[in-house]
């Protein structure tokens, strides 16, 4: 390998890695963005406990996004009620909980496992929300 | 009662496979009412990435930028003589007579599964090992090691000692026309049949109804033609394996001959962005009213506008004398690339976490309660791969895959236009365009995503 090869070889290495080094965020705490009414969080430190109030009708979620933002980490716990009897399953943490019609039911796990993970109504195959874990 | 039945009649082996039909649709249903949800429910296909942060996305978009000047600098620099890389490896024979024993058996027993395993397509063998470890783990494999795909596609296997000559001289014209065809039938099955194609026996059936096909294909036009230009998996692994060191055939120096390739190569691409792209908020927001048939269907001519473009900037710019067909085409080729790295950036995670699951069905592909490899107690372990891990990949993926299409477009270049001022001044608008097709790309993955209807 040549000389001048050789320079552009490493000009390009440290492109790549010095542009990742001053891109990558300093801090750990990722941008959570909180949505008002369904949510309330306890604490606002790493590992924090995260509640969020799902209220379901027609098979659609009325009360504000289905989408649910936590911290790798986070306790979390799900409180649903649904206008009819189902079940509640989260993919990929493949938890379920029984609903029946009107009455509340809460589903609580911590938050282990990074990405987006859709949950539906098992019987009538319709996702209806995500919950998506960022990485701490 | 069918008991009764049967001890009076002597039973011909045609009513024992009735029977035995019968047999595995009840207990399926059996199975099926006792247990409605599935025991493991994961939805078939079902990704768990998170939209890239974006800082990544940025980083991704500017190091895309610097690196393709900083590429174009470097070429520029002196007269440097290029070759695509070239390892040569001779296949031992015995191996390649085990792989297509082993393809011929996984073929048998995909197609049997199908039509005897359980309904669901979650836990049976078929759809797992069709979509996700078959058309996934070889389109990558095919990208790294060349076209083994031809030495043990089954359908050639068992069309190849027949040696079928030609009714019909296969027209020419046509190009790749049957393969483009079978190809969007595919993505169409997988992103937008609604589980349709993961469902068993119709995967079998269509699998059986392909195999009829290309007998009928091989029958009219001769293996050779057909399986050149008409079957889809010959055509796709084919393109890919041109990326590859091992290949005797790369991207230098054989070249597209139809428009029909070039299609089916931008169809690669639009096909895995508008897979990406219709469960963002983005797309919601302005495509949600209009048939997703009809955008997958047009999604390719998005990406041909843009190609079109810069190939006509090109000739401009060069003031070459060769048709925009003939530049269009000779550049083909250094769209596979980028192709291949959208689909590595979007699947991979799917064949890392999914295609765990071939592990357990393995040891019982039929649902028949066996555990052949031991291994039918295994569990999905969703957590191998985490979201850092995923959005690292997928941004590096995409990168590699944009030095390698612009470095390809720079051998073809210089294959096609001996002036160097010539050369680099046609540069210009492909790595624009490439540019383009990978921030696109990124950003696509970047996008919050949308989860159900509005």
């Amino acid at each position: 390998m040549s000389k001048n090869n050789l320079i552009y070889l490493i000009v390009g290495v440290l492109v790549l890695s010095g542009l990742f080094y001053v891109l990558k965020p300093k801090s750990t705490t990722p941008l959570v963005t909180v949505s008002p009414s369904t949510e309330s969080t306890t604490s606002a430190q790493p590992n924090s406990t995260k509640s969020f109030d799902l209220v379901v009708k027609g098979k659609k979620i009325a009360s504000g996004s289905g989408d649910l933002k936590v911290t790798e980490g986070d306790q979390i716990t799900i409180n649903i009620t649904n206008d009819e009897d189902e079940e509640l399953h989260l993919h990929g943490y493949d938890k379920s909980v029984e609903l029946q019609a009107n009455k509340p039911a809460s589903l609580s796990f911590t938050a282990n496992l990074t990405g987006r993970f859709p949950y539906e109504l098992e019987k009538s195959k319709i996702e209806i929300g995500a919950l998506e874990v960022t990485p701490k | 009662m069918t008991l009764k039945y049967l001890n009076h009649k002597i039973i011909t082996s045609e009513q024992i496979s009735i029977v035995r039909t019968l047999f595995y649709s009840v207990t399926s249903c059996l199975i099926l009412l006792l247990f409605p949800q599935p025991v493991s429910a994961h939805a078939f296909g079902a990704l768990y990435s998170l939209p890239l942060p974006f800082w990544l996305y940025s980083y991704g978009a500017s190091v895309a930028l610097i690196i393709s000047f900083l590429l174009i600098a470097w070429f520029a620099k002196e007269n440097k003589e290029f070759n695509y890389p070239r390892i040569h490896l001779n296949l031992n024979h015995w191996l390649v007579f085990l792989l297509q024993v082993l393809v011929l058996a996984f073929f048998a027993v995909t197609i049997l599964a199908g039509f005897f395993g359980l309904q669901s397509p979650v836990q049976n063998f078929a759809p797992t090992f069709f979509w996700i470890i078959f058309l996934l783990g070889f389109t990558y494999l095919s990208g790294i090691f060349g076209n083994f795909w031809d030495k043990i596609n089954p359908w050639k296997l068992i069309l190849s000692p027949l040696n079928l000559k030609p009714l019909l001289d296969y027209p020419k014209s046509l190009g790749f026309l049957p393969a483009l065809i079978f190809y969007f039938i595919l993505i169409w099955l997988e992103i937008l049949s609604s589980g349709l194609g993961a469902r068993p026996q119709f995967l079998s059936t269509l699998l059986l109804s392909y195999t009829f096909i290309n007998i009928l294909g091989s029958i009219i036009f001769g293996t050779q033609d057909w399986f050149k230009y008409g079957e889809f998996f010959s055509v796709s692994f084919g393109l890919i394996s041109k990326l590859s060191p091992f290949s005797k055939e790369n991207v230098l120096n054989t070249s597209t001959n139809h428009s029909t390739l070039l299609l089916f190569i931008l169809f690669a691409l639009s096909s895995t962005a508008f897979d990406g792209f219709r469960s963002t908020i983005p797309f919601f927001r302005f495509f949600f009213l209009y048939n997703q048939t009809l955008l997958l269907l047009a999604s390719p001519i998005f990406f041909l506008t843009l190609y079109l473009l810069a190939i006509i900037l090109m000739k401009i710019l060069t003031r070459s004398s060769l048709s925009i067909k003939t530049l269009s085409l000779h550049f083909a080729f250094s769209l596979i690339p980028i192709a291949f790295a959208y689909n590595i950036a979007h699947y991979f995670p799917l064949l890392l976490i999914q295609g765990q699951s071939i592990i357990t069905l393995i040891s019982d592909p039929i649902n028949q309660g066996w555990n052949l490899f031991g291994t039918s107690d295994y569990q999905i372990n969703v957590g191998l791969v985490g979201a850092n891990f995923v959005w690292n990949f997928q941004v590096f993926a995409i990168i590699g895959g944009h030095i390698l299409a612009v470095f390809i477009a720079h051998l073809l270049t210089l294959k096609l236009f001996p002036n160097r001022k010539q050369a680099l001044l046609s540069q210009l608008p492909m790595l624009i365009l490439m540019i383009f097709y990978t921030i696109a790309g990124l950003w696509i993955l970047s996008q919050p995503m949308m989860t159900g209807g509005l």
